[in-house]
Order: structure tokens, then C-alpha cells, then sequence
């Protein structure tokens, strides 16, 4: 756990924002510190909305059922600012995802970042400026 | 300085609820607090005119951000950690420990706000208005006229507030509001806005700090120069603080965004209803939290 936070607290600088607008929730109450996640499948669908974005991935149970997961993004703004570009989510692209699951046990994780499988470019999805976590460490597992 | 690492001490068993962690001092999520707060008392040196309105009345109008604080998540000192933006330091004045002068009835009250299950009962997460004195932490906007002063809040739930010059009455006590009444006088070159009728539900951050109907906020700005301003409040709530405090920041309020067009500005959109899923996942806790102790 010490070596996860230390990662957290050392990539906090990675991210320049500078803003000082109101945070729409407290992530430490959605979203639990203890429970890193890697996740690995293929964009069902983003949602390009306020407050929060919101990536849907399709991921295959070990029993080969898919589970769509919620994955919350910092908001279309802050992601825009950080490089994001609708181009850069097609459909159906595979992914990994690395976040913190949901305190409420739903297929919900913050995604704190997510690489693009087919080209390894890492996209930043958390928010430190709204109080989104970093992402945890990529050796992390559910 | 001992009683500051009490302090953060005690503050970071105080989140522990919150599974927030401590973090090495000024790392706040891109931000410098110290440095940001002194570049904005050194701009504050600079010998520029005041702007005035054509009565000579300081000119305030401009977009305003406060330097130095790091206050979305408490406004007494705490540690940055996991969900938390930044550290940030007190932004109370008075009393001179920056600890709020909770009663105890309310103290108790913030810590079971602090549990995740409470998160549920927050205003920002359900898109609606967040109110005073929340606001005053965050960016604003204001636009000055001889009888009234309008501010706009930065924030994802609109929030504008209406400053009267005119002596008008006040609202009478049964009406009672989220932004509450504002009324503005002069005192100099000193603008004071007084704000009453509040209707005590709102939370004062994230952290859950505690209100009441009797607030009465007092609030002082003052032009430092054509760029800076320095803005105290005094809050006085006697049903829920043991006396009254002041908020004060640790460097002046910078005019940003007047002169060089840049993303500071409000240049998005930010409509908060349109993709809040989240608010489904905080009654997921609620609702489990209230049904295990039976009081739902």
C-alpha cells in the first residue's frame, strides 16, 4: 500500500492544473484507495459529458461472459485540455484501464488512465484538479 | 510550527474516514500553493491604478481567483491524498489556530458527513446549487453597476448572486435561500456585502463542514491595485460555531483573464446534469448504510 501511494503522490506532478473551480464530488467516498484495478477490453462506448466523462468497456469474465465496465473520466474540459480528441476512441479499440474500483461493488471503476493497445499512447484520465486519484501502479490487479 | 504538524496530524485521523493520506507539503496536483500565494502578494506590490467607476467608486469588475488555498475538500489545514485535489491550508483567520469553533454537536456532525455513505447528501453531486458561503473558495466573475454588484460562481451548478446598493428592505426571515440575501455598502474604498437568509442546508465543502440558518456573512473587498484585491469574511453562525470566525486567505485575489485570452477563462460549457451517473452509485451506499441500520 505504501509503495502504491508513494506511486500516487509521485505522479501528482505529471498533471498541471491550475484551476481553482468546484469539485463535483469527493472521490475517496465513491471510489476505494484499497482496490486498484487493471482492466483490459474493447470500447463499447464514451460518453463526452459533464461533469465526468464516461468510457464503457466491454470485458471478458474469465468464464467468457462480457461485462460492460463504467469507467469515470475527468470532465470533456479537462480532458480536451490534457490531449484528449473524440478521433482518439474508436469503437471497438482495446484498452487497458487502470483505476480505483467503486465503493458500491458495481462494475464502476475511476479510470486513471487508459492505454491504447494498438499504439501504447497512455491518456491521463483522472482529474487531480477535481480530486480524481491517480492511477495506480500498471502491476496492480483486481 | 508544532502546532501545525498537530494540526495535520490530527487532520489526517480526522480523514481517515475519507481514506485520504497525507502528502509531502506543496505537491497539490500541479499546483504550488505557496508559490502561487506569494506570486500574488508580490503582484500586489506593483503600482498600478485602481480602476474606478465613473461615481469613483473602486471598480472590481473583472474574473477573480483566489491564490494559494487548496480549500474544495476542507477549510481548516489537511493533507492531500487519494481523492483529494491538493493539501491546502487553513483558510480560517480567527481563530489564530485555524481551527473551526465547532460546537459539539456539530463537530460530530461533520464526522458522520465524512463517512462515504453521507456523500450522498451533498449538493454538488446532485448537480444542484452548492450556495454560500461554499462559493467563495472558488473562481468568480464580477460585473460592477452604480446600484447592485452580480457575481457569477464558478461552478457547474449556476450560481449568480445579486448584490443590492439600493437600501432596499431587507427579505423578510420566512424567505429563506441557498445564495440567501446580499446586501452591499461602502465603507471607503471598501465594498462590504452582507448576506442573510440562508437556508442552513448547504455544506460548506466536500469535507462536511457545518451551517446553519443563522449564518450571517459578512464579506470585505478591497482593490490592492489594478490587478489584485485582498478579501476577508467573517461568518457568524451561534448555532452551530462557538463564536464567530474569519476566513482569510493566504495571498491576495488575482484579476485573471482580462487582458490575454487563455483557457482560464470560462471557455467551456460544463453542464453538470447531462452525464452525472454518479449519483446512482452514492445512493448504492446510502441506501446499504441506512437499510443495515434500519433508520431508511
Amino acid at each position: 500500500m505504501a509503495n502504491k501511494l508513494a506511486f500516487v503522490l509521485a505522479t501528482v506532478g505529471l498533471i498541471c492544473a491550475t484551476t481553482a473551480l468546484e469539485a463535483h464530488h469527493s472521490f475517496s467516498a465513491q471510489y476505494d484507495a484499497n482496490k486498484p484495478i487493471v482492466l483490459r477490453g474493447t470500447i463499447s462506448k464514451m460518453l463526452w459529458s459533464n461533469p465526468h466523462g464516461h468510457l464503457y468497456v466491454d470485458v471478458k469474465t474469465p468464464d467468457g461472459k462480457l461485462v460492460t465496465w463504467e469507467l469515470e473520466t475527468a470532465s470533456p474540459p479537462q480532458l480536451f485540455r490534457r490531449g484528449w480528441r473524440k478521433e482518439d476512441l474508436p469503437i471497438g479499440s482495446e484498452v487497458i484501464v487502470r483505476g480505483f474500483m467503486a465503493r458500491d461493488g458495481t462494475a464502476a471503476a475511476n479510470a486513471a488512465a487508459v492505454t491504447l493497445v494498438s499504439t501504447g499512447k497512455e491518456l491521463f484520465a483522472g482529474s487531480p484538479s477535481d480530486g480524481s486519484p491517480e492511477a495506480p501502479p500498471a502491476g496492480a490487479a483486481k | 510550527m508544532r502546532a501545525n504538524s498537530v494540526v495535520v496530524l490530527a487532520l489526517t485521523f480526522a480523514f481517515a474516514g475519507l481514506g485520504l493520506s497525507p502528502a509531502p507539503a506543496q505537491v497539490a496536483g500541479g499546483r504550488d500553493l505557496e508559490r502561487e500565494a506569494a506570486a500574488a502578494r508580490k503582484q500586489a506590490e506593483e503600482k498600478t491604478p485602481i480602476p474606478r467607476m465613473k461615481d469613483g467608486k473602486p471598480d472590481f469588475t473583472g474574473m477573480w481567483r483566489p491564490s494559494g488555498i487548496g480549500a474544495t475538500f476542507a477549510w481548516e489545514a489537511h493533507p492531500a491524498g487519494f481523492g483529494t485535489a491538493s493539501e491546502g491550508p487553513s483558510i480560517i483567520g480567527d481563530p489564530a489556530d485555524g481551527i473551526l469553533p465547532y460546537q459539539p454537536w456539530a463537530l460530530k456532525e461533520r464526522e458522520r458527513r465524512r463517512r462515504p455513505e453521507s456523500a450522498y447528501e451533498e449538493n454538488s453531486v446532485k448537480c444542484t446549487i452548492t450556495g454560500m458561503p461554499r462559493l467563495l473558495v472558488y473562481e468568480f466573475s464580477i460585473q460592477q453597476f452604480p446600484d447592485k454588484v452580480v457575481i457569477f460562481h464558478a461552478t457547474s451548478n449556476i450560481a449568480t448572486r445579486t448584490v443590492r446598493f439600493d437600501n432596499r428592505p431587507p427579505l423578510p426571515s420566512s424567505i429563506r435561500l441557498w445564495m440567501g440575501d446580499a446586501r452591499g455598502r461602502w465603507e471607503g474604498d471598501t465594498m462590504v456585502i452582507e448576506t442573510t437568509n440562508l437556508n442552513g442546508q448547504a455544506w460548506l465543502n466536500l469535507g462536511g463542514d457545518v451551517m446553519s440558518d443563522a449564518m450571517h456573512i459578512t464579506e470585505r473587498y478591497r482593490m490592492l491595485n489594478a490587478t489584485t484585491m485582498s478579501m476577508e469574511a467573517v461568518i457568524d453562525d451561534p448555532k452551530v460555531y462557538t463564536r464567530p470566525w474569519t476566513m482569510k486567505f493566504p495571498g491576495p485575489h488575482r484579476k485573471i483573464g482580462t487582458r490575454v485570452v487563455n483557457d482560464d477563462e470560462f471557455d467551456f460549457e460544463d453542464s453538470c446534469l447531462e452525464g452525472n451517473t454518479d449519483l446512482r452509485h452514492f445512493k448504492n451506499l446510502y441506501d446499504a448504510a441506512h437499510a443495515k441500520s434500519g433508520s431508511q
